[in-house]
């Protein structure tokens, strides 16, 4: 049983490069395999996007877990900008705010194993990926 | 900033990438490649991607604007060398560049570009 | 949909067969598989026909409404044959030797 955790600002264009870098290297790290690793590293970056253009920036908890019965990473994504007023019309395809395709969300979520949001109007949201073996 | 190259080949321009991008550098490389197609007057692109380890839909939008730029100015974009694991992951993202030509590797992909090109200039002598 | 995407780059393959004549049934789930297979080998570059789809599988695809955007051919066989002209290549026989059997009827 061992989880290690990695915490990164996202801040700047930068900063999205360099956490699909650490995700790279803990889903690597953790075994999984080549198709999982680009799943969960792309999903990843549509979320680290988001935060960034969307939540006005933030900080993402990367952390790679080993303990029974599950072995995969865990990203949670927070920031305390303006929040998502109707989380499912987010996660719905082709819905944007933004100049994006509208994938983002709902296209993360179908990369992912676990997907979870939580959204405050005015306080931020939180968002968890996580990529089982 | 950093910029990535763009290869003069005949009346080809080539694109390797080979670093993971932030976006600032795959917009540039919109406008560069742009740019480079008006002053070179080139009828082909060829985008080399069989280093990227992920594309994203940022990416992949880029991809698709500058397949779409270069039919506004006259050129045919390939895509090559994308890895499965990319493939099947923006196959599950939804994006399925309909509007990007693709091939197996450079060589194929130069053949392609060829044969589009031949055909199209072979079509406007039909049409005189 | 992994080890015929790793194939097609091993091989520099161009065209990829999918046979399923073996395959009984198809339901929502395999469809959508078959169809995310035949977009990526695109996206690489690749192109897929498929082959021995059964009477029942053609039927269950209409009724789920799926639009099956891809090559289909009845056969291997004819899969295999729209392959070789995908790629320039042809089987027949050669003018200048006679043909076995039948060069007769031929006349």
């Amino acid at each position: 049983m061992s989880t290690s955790t990695e915490t990164l600002p996202i801040k700047s264009a930068e900063d999205v490069v360099r956490v699909r870098q650490v995700v790279r290297t803990k889903a690597a790290g953790v075994g999984l395999s080549i198709v999982d690793q680009t799943k969960i590293i792309t999903a990843a970056s549509e979320i680290a996007r988001n935060t960034l253009d969307y939540g006005g920036g933030g900080e993402v908890a990367i952390e790679s877990v080993k303990e029974q019965p599950r072995t995969g990473v865990r990203l949670i994504f927070r920031d305390n900008g303006p929040g998502i007023p109707d989380i499912e019309q987010a996660m719905r395809d082709n819905f944007t705010t933004g100049s994006g395709l509208g994938l983002g969300l709902g296209g993360a979520k179908r990369l992912c194993t676990d997907f979870s949001i939580q959204s405050k109007v005015g306080s931020g949201t939180t968002i968890m990926l996580a990529r089982w073996k | 900033m950093d910029r990535i190259p763009i290869l003069k080949f005949g009346d080809c321009l080539l694109v390797t990438i080979q670093v993971d991008m932030h976006d600032q550098l795959a917009m540039a490389l919109q406008d560069d490649l742009t740019a480079r197609l008006v002053k070179e007057r080139s009828r082909g692109v060829l985008i080399d991607i069989s280093a990227l380890e992920i594309v994203d839909s940022f990416m992949g939008r880029i991809l698709n604007n500058i397949a779409s730029m270069a039919k506004i100015l006259d050129a045919v974009t390939v895509v090559v060398g994308m890895r499965p694991a990319v493939a099947i992951t923006l196959v599950e993202l939804g994006l399925e560049l309909p509007g990007v030509r693709t091939a197996l590797n450079v060589e194929r992909g130069m053949d392609l570009i060829r044969s589009t090109v031949d055909a199209e200039t072979a079509s406007d002598v039909d049409l005189d | 949909m992994e080890t015929l995407l790793q194939a097609i780059v091993d091989n520099a393959a161009e065209v990829a067969i999918i046979d399923i004549t073996g395959v009984p049934t198809v339901d929502t789930l395999v469809a959508q598989h078959l169809l995310k297979t035949v977009s990526a080998a695109r996206l690489m570059g690749a192109d897929c026909i498929i082959s021995g789809i059964r009477p029942q599988i053609a039927q269950t695809i209409v009724h789920l409404g799926i639009s099956l955007d891809v090559a289909t051919k009845a056969t291997m066989a004819d899969a295999f044959s729209l392959a070789l002209k995908r790629v320039g290549l042809g089987i027949g026989f050669r003018k200048s030797q006679p043909q076995p059997g039948a060069g007769a009827a031929d006349g």
